[in-house]
């Protein structure tokens, strides 16, 4: 490496009497420029901020019983006996510890809608409310945990329930008024005994939680005998982390299977988990514009080179080294990544307040419950975005500067000539290495966490040399667009011309066509992965929703709800004259293998029935067991399958409150109501194991003649606290929960595109700007700044259509890719593939006509820019 | 000799011009008459090349009157002084100022498709001046796969194929050596013979005044006789 005693100080020179003063000189461009930088790092800030804020809120519900635990005891059932509390005493001998057993449950306000879909959840918890003064004693005086007044209600029509202030004031209610509220299928009183605190002393409870007295909630949910976990606090002092270990060591010796003992860690890290593809696949598309944002600012750097090799030549030939030229350009990156991620960083925080519902509510609806409607500011993730627009604006400047300094000063003193831009891009073997590449990544196998979690890093790394590769072999395509275009344009100069352009289409033409390749095959991608999730939902609603009714209590739409039908509601109604027959279904969240799965309980004659039941990957030949044969027999989801690689003839342990059932599982069909994985059983036999008869949903089939509508109401007026959907109703939900899942992924599409399309217009730039010496000779032929403007859109659409056709068919790999593989190993689902072909058209037809009309105004705008007469 | 060409071709009357205050041209008065062939020298920066630009339509005159074949410059639009560059004013360049992605024989051609005439009328024109300018066998080459003097012999195919009433030329042998520089200067002469085109000849050179009636010198914005 040559080097230069002047260094720092031709460095800093460069930098304050050429750099700065360019960026003076054309503020707009490097406002641009750094905006566009800041777009890309704003937008993985945002979906990082956004994501966190969401686990946050799985945090908060999981913290703020007694503070922060120092141990959770669950079952990996899903509840726990009352009877457990001394056993748990018994295990852990002598040791200090306070034992907080909880119960929880959802409520809804009760709504005045028939089908009653998108309500608000509210948590409601249930504790021993005197128990929890000891949370003082515990902490040695420095916590306060949800500090209930305890003063004896009067005058009470309900059991006293604590609420946060901002529910309070968001739906009215006062203190010592009655309020209503549906739990499981039934509208009961509540009464408001008190505020939950909000001090800075005390935790911070989500604003949709609700504390009652733990006999109280056992009593209005039927459970008087179960909990679903109870928090242990040791006291605090200098022996608390050996107690807390010994703790430990004793609920695991003395647990026989019964019970699961974690900690808060643990328990957020399980939540972490349940999200981690959902969040991963955001965290990825949110690089999208990052990427194409990469682009942009080689682009733009590489048009500065181009604008500034006269002065580079005369610098060089002033004695000023290759080094210090490179150098200068870096430094010239690295600021503008600076100064858009300081800028990014600000946008992506505000952004992200925008995203953090839409997030929220997808998370709420398929994972748990969660009521973060902000998210808050963040280091880590702040130094993480820095990371990544840093790091982008020195890829993007590496090039530029390595040409700057290795372009020989003759060459560049010929200000005008046509310069090839990015050599690699010239390279097509490059282009094919890199596709050999991502096909050795396509069988790589997922990643699988210690915790369970699978990620699909095979198809991540196959995604990227696939859209390097396909940037770079893009370029094959500029021949046979300009031999079209000269044959078109025989009659017209302008296409003519532009035909010219692209027969020798320099590495600046393919760069501009590799951004766009990037945005449309992401976006196609995409939409290829939406069209074929909502065909394949389409085809399994066809198959699964063919009942007349559906009956859920209300509440149901939030994945947390643990409101369910009593067997008094559901036996009710398939008395009813109007039935002529009904599915009842329940399940249970509980933990297989550690993971949380879904337990199920359907009716083998209905809901699994050949002409009713699911989408069958491999159909059960019978669902009861031979006579003779004493087995359960169950069937899986393809998620629980692909999950815990179980095929057809396994037999597996399942836990259940009364103990472990061996089920024999005998066939696996479609599931995309979660990706958890499901194991379905009888119905019968799941209650009796669950000693709970209740339901969670409904199908009814309607004797014909009746009225659907007329039955709809009667039951609505009958049954205020349920659910009652007709077919049509729940489908409408559905694809209302699909586009609210998809929403973000529509923006970031979107973004991608725009940020592309400014890629292309600032390519053009620089290229006419190369050219103008070719400008001024077409104007001396006669050629009108019109015509000009018209020929660059000729090439812009040259180029744009390049983009597009690579970008189309990298989006049909990218599409497989995601598809057969990223979604399989992420969701262990299997969707039909379906290429979105109205949405490639529109994105065609917008893409060509924003190229165009860019091309136009740039043309335009270089050709009036030139002396003016014509 | 017919009415119309005892009328000058070309007449710029007390042409002014400046850049920033700096004023370019001072009251520039030149007559050139059809078929004429006129010289104009001057050391750098005289204004040599802005007078050019003036006459060819590029650049506005901030004073002055200039009429091309009796029509007035200053009554023409942008679109209008386009379309006689199109038809009946040529340009050759010092820098040959080829199209760079185009042929020579595409270059040659590309005035006539701006004009909108028929293939069978642009390959015949093209063969004629490709043979003319004894460049038919590198027809099929592009700009940089010349050397400077082809490159000058497609400019001035070029220039010549719409039949131009003028061509200005500024420094058409300012980048070649001497041998190319009066090869070309004699196709000039010639081929402007032929087509009985004006020619306005801006040159460093004396030598390249032997292909002209007359010769104007520059200097500092103004115009005198030469010789």
């Amino acid at each position: 490496m040559p080097t230069d005693p002047l260094r720092p100080r031709v460095l800093g020179h460069l930098w304050s009497h050429f750099t700065w003063r360019h960026w003076c000189h054309t503020p707009w461009r490097t406002v641009i420029l750094i905006g566009i930088l800041a777009l890309g790092v704003a937008v993985f800030f945002s979906i990082r901020l956004a994501n966190r804020a969401a686990i946050a809120g799985f945090q908060l519900f999981s913290e703020n019983v007694t503070g922060t635990s120092d141990l959770v005891i669950t079952s990996p059932a899903g509840k726990l006996p009352v009877t457990v509390l001394p056993q748990i005493r018994e295990a852990l001998g002598d040791l200090p510890a306070g034992l907080f057993p909880v119960l929880e449950s959802t409520a809804v306000l009760p709504s005045d809608t028939v089908a009653g879909h998108g309500q608000q959840t509210f948590e409601m918890l249930g504790v021993d409310l005197a128990a929890l003064s000891n949370i003082v004693y515990l902490s040695g005086g420095s916590e306060v945990p949800l500090n209930v007044r305890m003063s004896p209600v009067t005058a009470a029509s309900g059991p006293p329930i604590y609420v946060t202030r901002a529910a309070a004031e968001a739906h009215r209610w006062r203190e010592n008024e009655d309020v209503q509220l549906t739990i499981d299928d039934s509208i009961h009183t509540l009464h408001v005994a008190g505020f939950l605190p909000s001090s800075e002393f005390s935790i911070q409870a989500p604003d949709r939680l609700i504390v009652i007295d733990l006999p109280a909630l056992q009593q209005l949910t039927g459970q008087t005998e179960e909990i679903h976990r109870v928090e242990l606090r040791i006291p605090s002092g200098h022996w608390e982390s050996e107690w807390r270990r010994v703790a430990r060591e004793r609920l695991e010796k003395g647990s026989e299977e019964r019970w699961l003992v974690e900690t808060p860690d643990q328990r957020r890290e399980s939540g972490r988990m349940m999200t981690q593809a959902f969040r991963l696949n955001l965290s990825i598309l949110s690089c999208l514009a990052l990427l194409v944002g990469i682009y942009l600012i080689l682009q733009a750097l590489e048009a500065a080179v181009v604008r500034r090799r006269p002065e580079i030549a005369t610098l060089r030939a002033l004695g000023v080294s290759p080094f210090a030229i490179r150098r200068a350009w870096q430094f010239e990156a690295l600021i503008l990544g600076l100064l858009g991620t300081v800028i990014g960083l600000l946008l992506g925080w505000a952004l992200a307040q925008l995203t953090v519902r839409a997030i929220a509510q997808t998370v709420n609806t398929l994972y748990y419950s969660n009521t973060t409607e902000a998210a808050a500011w963040h280091w880590g993730e702040a130094a993480l975005a820095s990371a990544l627009g840093i790091l982008a604006s020195g890829v993007a400047g590496w090039l530029p500067a390595r040409d700057a300094s290795l372009t020989p000063p003759a060459q560049m003193l010929q200000r005008g000539t046509r310069a090839d831009g990015l050599k690699v891009l010239l390279k097509p073997w490059v282009g094919i290495v890199f596709v050999l590449l991502a096909l050795a990544a396509h069988g790589a196998p997922a990643w699988r966490t210690a915790q369970g979690g699978v990620l699909p890093l095979g198809g991540y790394v196959a995604a990227f040399f696939w859209v390097a590769g396909a940037g770079i072999l893009a370029g094959l395509w500029f021949p046979c667009i300009a031999r079209l275009g000269g044959r078109l344009g025989q009659r017209v100069p302008e296409l003519f011309y532009a035909a010219s352009q692209l027969l020798q289409a320099t590495g600046r033409h393919r760069l501009a066509t590799a951004g766009l390749v990037v945005a449309v095959a992401m976006a196609g991608g995409m939409s290829i992965l939406v069209g074929s999730f909502e065909q394949t939902v389409q085809r399994w609603l066809d198959q699964v929703m063919k009942a007349d009714l559906f009956i859920a209590p209300q509440g149901s739409g939030n994945a947390s709800s643990r409101n369910r039908l009593s067997e008094q509601t559901w036996r009710a109604l398939i008395a009813d004259a109007a039935v002529a027959n009904a599915e009842v279904s329940q399940f249970h969240r509980i933990r297989y293998e550690g993971v949380p799965v879904i337990l199920a309980g359907v009716g083998f004659e209905g809901a699994l029935a050949p002409e009713s039941g699911p989408i069958w990957l491999e159909e059960p030949e019978s669902m009861d067991p031979p006579p003779g044969v004493d087995e359960i027999w169950g069937v899986m989801s393809e998620p629980f399958a692909y999950r815990f690689h179980h095929a057809v003839g396994d037999m597996i342990d399942v836990p259940t409150p009364t103990g472990v059932l061996a089920v024999r599982l005998v066939g696996i069909y479609a599931d995309y109501g979660n990706e958890f994985g499901t194991i379905a059983i009888e119905r019968e036999t799941l209650a009796r194991a669950f000693e709970d008869s209740r339901a969670a949903r409904m199908a009814i089939h309607l004797r014909s003649g009746e009225s659907l509508t007329e039955t709809q109401e009667r039951w609505a007026r009958s049954f205020p606290g349920m659910v009652i959907s007709n077919n049509r109703q729940l489908r409408e939900e559905a694809v209302r929960i699909f586009h609210q899942t998809f929403a973000v992924t529509h923006g970031l599409k979107w973004i991608g595109i725009l940020v592309a399309i400014a890629g292309l217009g600032l390519a053009l730039a620089s290229m006419l700007l190369e050219r103008s010496r070719e400008l001024a000779t077409l104007r001396a032929l006669g050629m009108t700044p019109a015509r000009t403007a018209r020929a660059t859109a000729w090439e812009s659409l040259g180029i744009a259509l390049a983009g597009l056709v690579t970008g189309f068919l990298l989006s049909v790999v990218l599409g497989h890719l995601i598809v057969y593989v990223i979604n399989r190993q992420a969701f262990g689902w299997t969707l039909l593939f379906t290429l979105p072909w109205q949405e490639f058209l529109i994105l065609a037809l917008g893409v060509c006509a924003v190229s165009g009309l860019v091309g136009y105004g740039i043309g335009r705008r270089q050709a009036a820019s030139l002396r003016t007469g014509g | 000799m017919d009415a119309t060409q005892a009328v000058p071709l070309l007449v710029a009357s007390q042409l002014t011009k400046s850049f920033g205050g700096t004023p370019v041209l001072r009251a520039v008065d030149l007559e050139i008459g059809r078929g004429e062939c006129v010289a104009l020298i001057g050391p750098s920066g005289s204004g040599k090349s802005t007078l050019l630009h003036c006459l060819g339509g590029l650049e506005r005159p901030d004073g002055g009157s200039l009429t091309f074949d009796g029509q007035p410059f200053a009554e023409l639009t942008d679109e209008a002084l386009a379309d006689l560059r199109r038809r009946r004013l040529s340009s050759i360049f010092q820098f040959f100022h080829l199209l760079p992605t185009l042929t020579a024989e595409e270059n040659i051609a590309f005035p006539l498709r701006l004009l909108g005439l028929d293939r069978q009328i642009r390959e015949s024109r093209v063969n004629e001046l490709l043979e003319q300018t004894k460049l038919t066998s590198r027809r099929a080459a592009f700009p940089h796969e010349l050397s400077g003097g082809e490159q000058q012999r497609v400019a001035i195919a070029r220039a010549l194929i719409i039949h131009p009433a003028m061509i200005l030329a500024d420094e058409p042998t300012g980048n070649l050596d001497s041998t190319t520089g009066n090869v070309i200067l004699d196709l000039i002469e010639s081929l402007t013979e032929t087509y009985e085109t004006a020619l306005l000849l801006v040159t460093h050179s004396r030598e390249a005044t032997r292909v002209c009636h007359r010769t104007l010198r520059m200097r500092d914005g103004q115009l005198d006789h030469a010789d």
